[in-house]
């Protein structure tokens, strides 16, 4: 026979628990809307069995009452993995994306007011000379196109570069954002290597590690690496589900670094390009072996021409291309402006443009700003002749040796074209990829949602599941209470 | 799977974005009336864009260049046509003073006309298109006659043709003056002075008046000037004929380019404008998908079970 209290502890130990459980459900009620976090259940167990003989041969075991065995949180580390993978190279794309819309919006083509139509107008008022070449009006039309295509060089220049330093600046803040990212989940692992041996579950800690891991992807793509229970060993008294420690690793040509090493608590460094390992050894990068991400789209738009980064980004190209542009329209336009005569029968002179090796430096001689005569729109000398303005003029439509990006021989215009042509499907392509990789992030962000976060029916339905329990077991006691009042204060008064 | 409430705010938030980003795009391509705002939307528009855009453009200016060429070569016919009646007239008066009973007091009444023709001849190859003087080659700034030296020229029997001309020698091979008037085309648009008003023409003339202003001219003498005067007839008419046959090509230039100018425009039309009933129609079709995402978000996110307990 079992002791008298028995039923009174079964429900004691059934009420605590519910009590527990309820405590759960409540705490995922209050983080419903907390992006990181992660539904927790108290996985219930029995306490141990009672064997219980009812005479001759027959014998039941009888459970003595529930406890709480684990509160685990629910969570798939493989859909972590893939939405960490895509997370680095939807980041990749979207800020490229970014970036080129940028580039687009300062280049503006098609448009009334690009680069094209400066060109065009400028060709227009040498048309206009060359037919009144003796009008000084159409001569001082000439000199404020060209004026205007030079500062729209100078323009779109100086805009492209400002952007191409914003970059470089959001590259630096990164850099110090994946060191920031680094030192937290080193900490967050050092608590959590404390805190498992004592057999508890650090749920908020793997959430808080979670979460910075989701950061860190956006701006390099890394390795997790759990360093604990590898074999099955335990450390103390951690749990069989206990996440352990972990390293943060990332792969530079075929080399890891443990920028984050769960063993030693050492944290390394990620600086431009070169990386420090938890132990303190260099490694430098060059760009074919940058980890993907955020900040290697980023060194890849700006591209320095120079230094470690030296590759060719897409800014350091357009520059360049624009430089060429102007570089060669104005030396072939300074070359056939000097076998023209001008207005006073001089021979012309070479130096229409100056500045001309550079877009963000080419300009139109201040000496032509103060004379017009000394444009040269004539051939034979005299003010009728408007052969040498219509040559000029030509030069648009004449094939020119351009050595920027590509190397070809061909007219301005279609060169620029070209350029654009370049710029906008490196763009559209980007534009595309970022989309489909936000479709592709976004889905495995709902399954490991479908996982891991709260529904609130359901926690309703936990919770009166636990209420009407926490109540049964209330009513339990009472019932035990009646049986024991009867046996105490009821039995033996008969005739009394 | 397990549909959670946070999927189903997500997912709603996900469409709506997506579908503001597609209202968006038809707002502004109705606002604007192109199809594309950036050249990454359809990167073969752009490019085609900017080369269509050039071409329509260049055919603006070109049909600018016609205009001009046509206003320098109608005054250049217009002047030319003068000259023409002012020798038809002497050449009248010629025939007229050629009949000997003419005597010489009558002459000097001719010669004296004569002179004004021939003047005016002078006065005609300084005419001017605008601020340009039309028959000096590509030296437009500078009258091709000196007026007074024409006077003293016909007043001198001695003197030489050389005199009256501005520049102090007869012109021989002036600049020619061309327009481009299409790619590569292009169109000479003055007459030179060495082949209208060249030193034969003067140097005629001049015979003439020196001859009416000798009394012991006979008639006969008279009359020979006249296939002189037929000579130099006829080369005007050949030159006009040369300039009418130019401008009839310019013209046909204008005709081609205004075909090109509206298949130009058409063409950079088709490329970057948009189709309005299209793009309305898509609109419509992007709105009722946005209000079925709205009413669809409000119906589900909504309600929980709480809703429904006691």
């Amino acid at each position: 026979m079992g002791s008298t209290f028995m039923g009174l502890e079964t429900a004691r130990r059934s009420l605590s628990t519910h009590q527990w459980a309820l405590q759960a459900t409540g705490n995922n009620v209050a983080n419903a809307s907390n992006p990181g976090y992660s539904r927790q259940r108290l996985t219930l167990g029995m306490t141990e069995q009672l064997s219980v003989n009812f005479g001759g041969t027959k014998a039941g075991q009888f459970g003595t009452g529930v406890r709480g065995e684990t509160l685990a949180r629910i969570r798939d580390l493989m859909i972590d993995q893939q939405y960490r993978d895509e997370s680095v190279k939807n980041a990749f794309y979207a800020t490229k994306e970014a970036a080129f819309g940028r580039m687009e919006d300062i280049i503006n083509e098609p448009s009334e007011n690009g680069l094209a139509k400066s060109l065009d107008l400028f060709w227009a008022s040498l048309q206009d000379l060359s037919v009144n070449p003796d009008d000084t009006g159409a001569r001082s039309v000439v000199r404020q196109r060209a004026l205007t295509l030079a500062q729209t060089f100078n323009y779109m220049s100086s805009s492209l570069t400002k952007v191409q330093d914003d970059l470089k600046t959001e590259a630096g803040v990164v850099t110090k954002k994946i060191n920031d990212l680094l030192t937290k989940i080193s900490d967050v692992n050092r608590q959590i290597g404390d805190a498992e041996p004592l057999g508890v579950l650090p749920n908020e800690l793997y959430d808080e590690r979670d979460r910075y891991m989701d950061e860190l992807s956006q701006y390099i793509e890394f390795e997790r690496v759990p360093v604990d229970y590898t074999n099955g060993e335990t450390r103390g008294n951690s749990q069989r589900v206990a996440e352990g420690r972990i390293d943060i690793r990332v792969v530079v040509g075929g080399t890891e670094v443990k920028l984050v090493d769960g063993l030693t608590g050492g944290v390394g460094k990620f600086d431009g390009m070169t990386m420090t390992d938890a132990a303190g050894t260099n490694t430098s990068m060059t760009h074919a072996d940058m980890p993907n991400g955020k900040w290697k789209a980023l060194v890849e738009m700006y591209g320095s021409a120079t230094g470690p980064e030296a590759i060719d980004g897409a800014f350091t190209n357009m520059l360049k291309d624009l430089d060429e542009m102007a570089n060669v329209f104005a030396s072939a336009f300074n070359v056939a402006h000097g076998t023209n005569m001008d207005a006073d029968g001089n021979a012309g002179r070479t130096d229409f443009f100056v500045g001309t090796t550079s877009a963000a430096t080419i300009t139109v001689n201040p000496d032509f700003m103060k004379n017009l005569d000394l444009i040269a729109a004539s051939k034979d000398g005299n003010i009728g002749d408007g052969s040498g303005a219509l040559e000029l003029a030509q030069l648009k439509e004449s094939a020119l040796n351009f050595a920027g990006s590509v190397t070809t021989s061909t007219s301005i215009g279609k060169y620029y074209q070209n350029v654009i042509g370049n710029m906008a499907v490196e763009a559209s392509q980007n534009a595309n990829l970022a989309k489909s990789t936000f479709a592709l992030l976004s889905s495995s962000d709902q399954r490991r949602l479908s996982v891991s976060a709260v529904s609130l029916d359901e926690e309703m339905t936990m919770m009166i599941q636990y209420q009407h329990a926490y109540n049964a077991a209330a009513r339990n006691i009472t019932a035990v209470d009646e049986m024991l009042d009867k046996i105490i204060n009821g039995m033996g008064v008969v005739g009394r | 799977m397990r549909v959670t409430q946070t999927m189903l705010t997500q997912t709603n938030l996900k469409h709506l974005s997506s579908s503001y980003n597609t209202l968006a795009r038809v707002q502004e391509q109705l606002i604007s009336g192109k199809r594309i705002q950036k050249a990454s939307e359809d990167p073969v528009v752009a490019m085609q864009g900017i080369r269509y855009r050039t071409e329509v453009r260049e055919v603006d200016q070109f049909r600018r260049n016609v205009s001009e060429a046509t206003s320098w070569m109608d005054l250049t016919d217009s002047t030319l046509n003068e000259v023409t009646e002012a020798v038809k007239r002497i050449r009248e008066l010629t025939t007229q003073a050629a009949n000997d009973t003419y005597e010489s007091s009558q002459r000097a009444i001719i010669k004296s006309e004569v002179d004004q023709l021939i003047e005016h001849i002078g006065s005609l190859a300084n005419s001017k298109a605008g601020e340009k003087y039309i028959y000096n080659g590509t030296k437009t700034d500078q009258p091709l006659i000196n007026v007074d030296q024409l006077k003293a020229y016909l007043a001198n029997p001695a003197g030489s043709v050389d005199s009256i001309y501005e520049s102090g020698t007869a012109p021989a091979t002036s600049g020619e003056i061309e327009f481009e008037v299409s790619k590569g085309i292009t169109v000479q648009v003055n007459m030179q002075p060495e082949t209208v008003f060249g030193k034969e023409l003067f140097e005629g003339l001049h015979k003439l008046t020196t001859l009416l202003n000798d009394p012991t001219t006979a008639g006969a003498d008279l009359s020979a000037e006249l296939d002189t005067l037929d000579t130099l007839g006829q080369n005007l008419i050949t030159e006009r004929a040369e300039l009418g046959a130019r401008a009839n090509r310019l013209e046909l230039v204008d005709n081609r380019l205004q075909d090109h100018e509206i298949i130009a425009k058409t063409i950079m039309s088709d490329n970057e404008d948009i189709d309005v009933e299209k793009v309305i129609m898509e609109l419509k079709s992007h709105e009722t998908v946005h209000r079925a995402a709205l009413s669809a978000g409000a119906r589900i996110i909504q309600p929980t079970l709480l809703d429904f307990l006691r």
